[in-house]
């Protein structure tokens, strides 16, 4: 199976961090898995890096599950023709504080039926429900059991 | 040919009547539409139109000297939608020689007027076929925080997580159940995608009937009461409500195209 991490940028600081890690651990689990990131800058040092690196171009014919974590990176991907399912990693729900966006806007993403939502806590998942579609799981924080459950489930 | 210079602004319903000018299939038409604000005098000079088309809702001193200075060479129609003050400009419009548009009664001081009922936009809001409704409650939010807060804070989450409302176009009702805004083919799509319809200004029963969704009558209930009781808002559509009806009927014949 083809596995893709689409983030544009790596920096130095936690939730990067534990990106990275779950993409590692998640190498562990599955080593018979293709496992890429997609970034174009890369402004940390894994020492443990067990996965691919390919520029984010190739994300868009990426045969595959491709992983984004945040909406501004699933507008743009949700477009992509190859990526066979995209989840998108919800850390709070961006559409809250933005109130005087076009609802389209949200919608045309979080409805589009080639895209899967996690979310971090129950509150999320009740509000996600609400407002757009059921996520596919409640992860509180980002780990490579929890990717690989969320995988199996597709 | 008769030429029409309109000012782009006014209400949602003035709007309408600019886009069905515009899409009116009538020879003896050339007509423009732009923001005429602080421009009136140099655009009927360069474009010589024949009829102005204005919304009293923007009513200001240009337009006002305008009227005094040019109604005598231009035919001038005012657009009104709500009650004018002071009423002594109804006295200066009718010696001005000015047409008057009164949408839903507005204007019923005047002597020679046009009156259009409650009209929807029916080059936008129509029924979408093939489309499954989702068992959720569009809200359509007022501008008043006040009137809004006090439909709906009792049925949001998390005091409520029986009923799925999804919030709409106040960008300052802070919740994270207001999605955002819309324009009017996206009200169409709401319309025509959602279970149920509460609109807390009631500005949008025409829409609603049209696009078959259950409008729930939050007149005299909460919206928990009109949801259990079925209490829903029924108006009686006819061909008068629809606003290509009004133009190509009336206001063109009015203007005297």
């Amino acid at each position: 199976m083809n596995i893709g991490f689409l983030c544009p940028e790596i920096n130095q600081n936690q939730i990067d961090h534990d990106i990275l890690q779950a993409i590692n651990g998640l190498c562990e689990n599955r080593p018979l898995d293709n496992i890429v990131l997609f970034n174009n800058n890369y402004n940390t040092v894994d020492a443990n890096k067990k996965y691919y690196i390919l520029p984010m171009s190739h994300s868009k014919y990426f045969k595959g599950i491709l992983f984004v974590f945040d909406t501004e990176t699933a507008s743009m991907s949700i477009a992509f023709p190859g990526p066979t399912k995209q989840i998108l990693v919800l850390k709070h729900l961006e559409w809250a504080n933005k109130h005087d966006l076009p609802y389209t806007l949200w919608y045309n993403i979080y409805m589009n039926s080639n895209l899967e939502i996690i979310v971090s806590n129950q509150q999320d998942y009740d509000l996600t429900t609400i407002c757009w579609k059921q996520p596919i799981a409640i992860n509180t924080s980002l780990t490579a059991k929890g990717l690989d459950d969320v995988i199996r489930q597709l | 040919m008769q030429k029409i210079l309109a000012h782009i602004g006014g209400s949602r319903q003035y709007r309408s009547i600019l886009r069905h000018i515009s899409i009116a299939n009538n020879t003896n038409i050339n007509f423009m539409a732009e923001n005429l604000h602080s421009k009136l005098f140099d655009t009927c000079y360069v474009q010589k139109p024949n009829i102005i088309l204005y919304p009293g809702v923007e009513y200001t001193q240009e337009i006002h000297n305008f009227i005094v200075q040019k109604s005598r060479e231009v035919q001038i129609v005012l657009y009104l939608d709500r009650p004018v003050q002071p009423v002594d400009l109804f006295k200066f419009w009718s010696d001005a020689g000015c047409k008057i548009v009164s949408y839903n009664r507005a204007a019923s001081m005047a002597s020679d007027v046009l009156e259009c009922d409650m009209f929807y936009d029916d080059s936008i809001f129509t029924i979408i076929p093939n489309l499954a409704r989702n068992c959720k409650i569009a809200v359509s939010l007022s501008i008043d925080n006040k009137k809004n807060h006090e439909l709906l804070d009792s049925v949001l989450y998390p005091t409520q997580k029986e009923y799925n409302l999804v919030l709409f176009n106040n960008p300052e009702f802070k919740n994270p159940q207001n999605i955002g805004i819309y324009n009017e083919p996206d009200l169409n799509y709401i319309l025509n995608t959602f279970e149920y319809f509460v609109d807390v200004d009631q500005e949008f029963s025409l829409e609603a009937a049209v696009c078959g969704i259950k409008n729930l009558d939050i007149n005299n209930n909460t919206i928990i009461d009109a949801l259990i009781n079925q209490q829903y808002i029924k108006p009686i559509l006819a061909d008068k409500n629809k606003c290509s009806n009004f133009v190509n009927n009336e206001l063109i014949k009015y203007m005297g195209i």
